[in-house]
């Protein structure tokens, strides 16, 4: 049998350097993961915070538990926009509700297609305090909210949470740094894409202290980091004919004055569809 | 006048501590509906300031069935010590409400319910509204006199039923995803409320869905039957049917609630 031409002795040294140039970017110590997993999360922070506009999609899955410890899952998809640092805006659609909803800096305007309602509330005038608002006063949660903060890095808060890197995963054709960590609420995974923008290809979040422990994963497709977004993106716009429906406040509101919260301001309604 | 007061003190205190007993312990804690499906940084904030809530709770811990006998006691009293407070013209639903202070505890009494106090617990008073606590929660009433929500939101009244262990009514606050099957409309005013067995839901918006909350018979509200366990009540010549802590009107086809 005929040799080839290249020397085995080469072949064998060109993939041993391959493999040690892959191996040397990997972490092998719990310290080396941490580390390595702060730095992808400040990447993707970077590159989330200095987007003044972002359009996302989400493929989600929510786990419900009923009385009796019954659980049961609704699958999601959901559009989402944002404007920093007042504007907000998603529409989730499952076989239980057909929502939008709108955050303008003043408000939050619901619109519940199936029911053929809407609702609206008080809200602050930045992104980050009305995303805390939203959990904290009406109890709308949104397990991607972490992203939309001015700092995703300081959402997470890493630093107070034991975890790092795992490894590396393809999701949906795109290699992703997988990363979980045990915060003392939740605990949350999260799965970076392969590249310097680092952004998010999948979370999930379980809130462990629940009954149940349910859990939370949302899956991002079609992130736009510089969208053009039409002026009135953020301009509730509720169906004719549909009932206006009392805002439900949170047991961990804090008192505000609900003739203002509430009150049907003409100026203030919602554009007509 | 003294007498009157005393009855509608005590009609008062019963109402409010129906609702605290009834109010199932899981519905009070707050667990589930207003934490999971949150960001992480949503869960830390709504965990903290669940915390909170929980503070005043563990204060009202003695608000169980056992209290009512000692609390009727002390509305007596209380009623006898403040005839004042009935002479400033006020029914118990009247807005600004009046407050009644015992030997060891006190009655609020807000724009359309009351709060009732044991020996160790105390009430925590809002504008014009009131707080009624659990066990281990509490459930407040707005302003306008809407309710907040317990932070638990059923299935179904059947799934109501089973966590709070018991086949009473639900308590005001709670929240269930759909009415009763055999709920029907009643009208009142502009506003839709929809009625099963005695209880009244209101449809609302909370946790960015629609869901049927439980709240105080509406006045005005007319229904075609009376549900179980009414009993006849006659004030100044008029028959009433107390029905729990809601009187009705017979009127023509039916039986329109009324407030006193």
């Amino acid at each position: 049998m005929r040799k080839s031409g290249v020397p085995t002795s080469l072949v064998m040294l060109l993939l041993g350097g391959v493999m040690a140039a892959g191996c040397s970017s990997d972490p092998s110590t719990p310290e080396e993961k941490k580390a390595k997993a702060e730095t992808l999360l400040k990447a993707m922070s970077v590159s989330l915070a200095g987007a003044k506009t972002l359009t996302v999609d989400t493929v989600e899955t929510r786990d419900r538990v009923r009385a009796g410890g019954q659980k049961t899952v609704e699958n999601s998809t959901r559009t989402i926009a944002i404007r920093r640092p007042d504007g907000a805006y998603y529409r989730i659609t499952s076989d239980l509700r057909d929502t939008e909803a709108w955050y303008d800096g003043k408000r939050i305007t619901l619109a519940m297609h199936k029911d053929k309602a809407w609702a609206r509330g008080p809200m602050p005038d930045t992104l980050d305090a009305a995303l805390d608002f939203m959990a904290t006063e009406y109890a709308i949660n949104m397990a991607a909210a972490d992203l939309f903060y001015s700092n995703p890095y300081e959402s997470y808060d890493p630093v107070a949470s034991k975890g790092g890197w795992v490894g590396r995963e393809t999701i949906d054709g795109a290699t992703c740094h997988h990363l979980s960590f045990e915060a003392t609420e939740v605990n949350w995974e999260l799965w970076l894409a392969d590249t310097p923008q680092a952004l998010p290809c999948r979370i999930k979040i379980v809130y462990k202290n629940d009954e149940g422990s349910p859990a939370s994963q949302l899956t991002f497709k079609n992130w736009n980091l510089t969208p053009t977004l039409a002026a009135d993106a953020f301009t509730a716009k509720v169906d004719e004919g549909y009932e206006r429906l009392y805002m439900v406040r949170a047991p961990t509101a804090e008192p505000v004055d609900e003739a203002a919260a509430q009150q049907s301001d003409p100026a203030a309604e919602p554009a007509k569809q | 006048m003294d007498r009157q007061f005393t009855r509608w003190t005590s009609v008062a205190l019963a109402a409010a501590l129906s609702c605290v007993v009834v109010l199932p312990a899981a519905a009070a804690r707050g667990k589930g509906g207003g934490r999971s499906g949150g960001s992480v940084r949503q869960t830390k904030a709504v965990s903290h300031k669940s915390a909170n809530v929980s503070r005043n709770a563990n204060v009202n811990r003695n608000a169980n069935v056992n209290r009512n006998t000692n609390v009727s006691r002390n509305t007596n009293v209380n009623v006898n010590r403040n005839v004042n407070v009935n002479t400033r013209g006020g029914y118990y639903g009247r807005p600004g409400g009046t407050v009644v202070k015992g030997e060891e505890g006190a009655v609020a009494v807000g724009r359309r319910g009351a709060v009732a106090v044991g020996e160790e617990g105390a009430a925590a008073i809002g504008r014009g509204g009131a707080v009624v606590v659990g066990e281990e929660g509490a459930v407040g009433v707005g302003r306008y006199g809407r309710v907040y929500a317990t932070g638990e939101i059923y299935e179904d009244h059947d799934g109501w039923k089973v966590a709070a262990g018991v086949a009473t009514g639900m308590a005001v606050g709670a929240m269930i995803a759909r009415p009763p099957a055999t709920a029907t409309t009643v009208v009142v005013g502009s506003s839709n409320y929809y009625y099963d067995s005695g209880v009244y839901y209101s449809r609302v918006s909370y946790g960015g869905s629609v869901q049927y909350q439980v709240v105080n018979a509406p006045v005005g509200a007319v229904i075609t039957t009376l549900p179980g366990g009414c009993t006849t009540y006659i004030n100044r010549g008029i028959t009433y049917q107390q029905c729990g802590s809601t009187y009705y009107q017979p009127i023509s086809g039916g039986f329109r609630v009324v407030a006193f």
